[in-house]
């Protein structure tokens, strides 16, 4: 994280914001042990019924789980249904 | 719900995609703003999903270039509703015929309905000749117009409101009272006998007395007169004239008689009935039924007439009628004689209170029942306030 982006996010709790909508970040909603929603993602890097990984810029996140659905992809955003386990981010 | 609709208008297509690179598909279809739902992996290398039908020659480069292949499962939503119904041409005459009829029962006035007076004939008249009838185009009609109209022309109508809902009208008038023709304190008038009599109480506020308690009186006698004499005399004036005003009560008799037959039929209803349905167009009638004859001896005929209505405001120019026909065999009923003669009298007394401004004082009665007729004569006496005004 460099100087700028230390800046900004200490602006963004001043101003009392959420970061990402200053910095060009994720946004990762996890509802229950079921449903992850992110938003302003980059890709997806693999697909399988127990491992999604996604590419979200500077980070990498990995969802584990078994019966694993996409349920939705657009343009932002992604979903992902199914029983999840673990999830990991690589940076 | 509203993506659901917004998505069936646009079209929907399920298709399934094999290949390697699914997931290099699926970024391609990011990054080609193409939104990908309902996603569902039948083994390892094809998905099933939906795509919108805008989105499908995109997607046909993004395939190729993902080396995927692809094929249509299913295809729904309104574009390929309209393009299966597009040669059923009776179906599309019927809409139109749905949507013209629609356009004429709302935009048309079917019915008109009067209600708070037993003078439609003349409200219905009126409204005729305010161009007010069945067929008038709704937006025509100016019902406050209208309402001012009739209500400046008609001294009958003390006031009325004419409610268009849907496609009828309902007009509700309020006729106005007779109100009784007073006469003015400044008129000289008599105080007159309405009724036949004899005097029990007399106090004259103003006027000149012209019978005494005790006195009999016929009716239209003068009892109070307007004329009064100056005494002492003043200036050749002998007399002058006033508005008679005076309080007199008067013993009234009534001879009154009351007959009833002591043998009448009554209807003892069988459960038998018949019912006759026939359609009114206009003033032609379709009936739905064959014969027009029944079996029945004695029977109650009972006609009915009920307007169509799709809901209670928009009604079509078509009328049901039902004629019932309910049989009954006559049975002869004896009336006991205690409860005829009771009947007569409550009966008899009822209504003649309702006719008299005082009290029933004294009352006799001679009962007889004789060739099956119950007969009451009564002897009444009442105490009554009399006297009309009457101009001079």
């Amino acid at each position: 994280m460099n100087k700028i982006e230390q800046k900004m996010i200490d602006i963004s709790r001043k101003l009392e914001v959420p970061t990402n909508l200053i910095r060009d970040v994720s946004k990762i909603e996890v509802i229950s042990n079921d449903t992850v929603i992110i938003e302003n993602h980059k890709g997806i890097l693999n697909l399988d019924d127990t491992e999604i990984h996604i590419n979200c810029g500077d980070l990498i996140v990995k969802i584990f789980g078994f019966n694993l659905v996409l349920g939705a992809i657009s343009q932002t955003d992604i979903l992902i249904v199914g029983n999840i386990t673990n999830i990991d981010f690589l940076r | 719900m509203i993506l659901y609709l917004l998505n069936f208008c646009k079209g929907v297509l399920k298709i399934s995609v094999t290949g390697a690179y699914l997931e290099r598909f699926f970024n391609l279809c990011a990054l080609n703003n193409i939104s990908v739902w309902n996603i569902s992996k039948h083994g390892l290398d094809e998905v099933h999903l939906n795509i919108l039908i805008e989105d499908y020659t995109r997607l046909q480069k993004i395939i190729s270039n993902a080396k995927c292949s692809s094929s249509v499962i299913k295809k729904s939503g309104l574009p390929y509703v309209l393009s299966k119904i597009k040669t059923r041409y009776a179906l599309i005459l019927g809409f139109f015929a749905v949507f013209a009829t629609y356009f004429v029962l709302t935009n048309y006035l079917f019915a008109i309905e009067v209600i708070g007076t037993d003078k439609t004939a003349m409200i219905y008249d009126a409204l005729e000749q305010n161009n007010i009838k069945i067929g008038t185009k709704l937006s025509e009609i100016n019902a406050n117009e209208v309402r001012n109209n009739i209500i400046l022309d008609n001294d009958e109508i003390l006031w009325m409101a004419i409610n268009l809902k849907g496609n009828m009208a309902t007009v509700e008038v309020y006729e106005r009272d007779e109100t009784p023709e007073i006469i003015s304190k400044d008129v000289a008038c008599d105080i007159i006998a309405d009724k036949t009599g004899l005097i029990d109480t007399i106090e004259v506020l103003a006027g000149e007395k012209v019978v005494d308690v005790g006195h009999t009186f016929l009716e239209g006698d003068i009892l109070v007169s307007s004329e009064v004499v100056n005494y002492p005399q003043v200036e050749d004036i002998t007399q002058r004239y006033v508005h008679s005003i005076a309080n007199i009560k008067a013993s009234i008799w009534y001879h009154i008689t009351r007959i009833l037959p002591s043998e009448i039929y009554s209807k003892d209803y069988t459960g038998a009935q018949i019912k006759n349905y026939s359609l009114i167009f206009g003033k032609k009638a379709i009936n739905l039924f064959k014969s027009t004859s029944n079996e029945y001896a004695f029977y109650d005929k009972i006609i009915s007439v009920r307007k169509i209505t799709l809901s209670p405001s928009v009604t079509i120019p078509i009328y049901l009628k039902t004629e019932q026909y309910i049989e009954y065999e006559p049975q002869l009923a004896n009336i006991n004689s205690d409860v005829g003669f009771s009947m007569l009298e409550q009966n008899l007394l009822k209504s003649l209170n309702e006719h008299i401004d005082g009290d029933i004082v004294k009352n006799s009665q001679i009962y007889n029942d004789e060739n099956n007729i119950i007969s009451i004569q009564m002897d009444i006496e009442t105490l009554e306030n009399i006297g009309v005004e009457k101009e001079r």
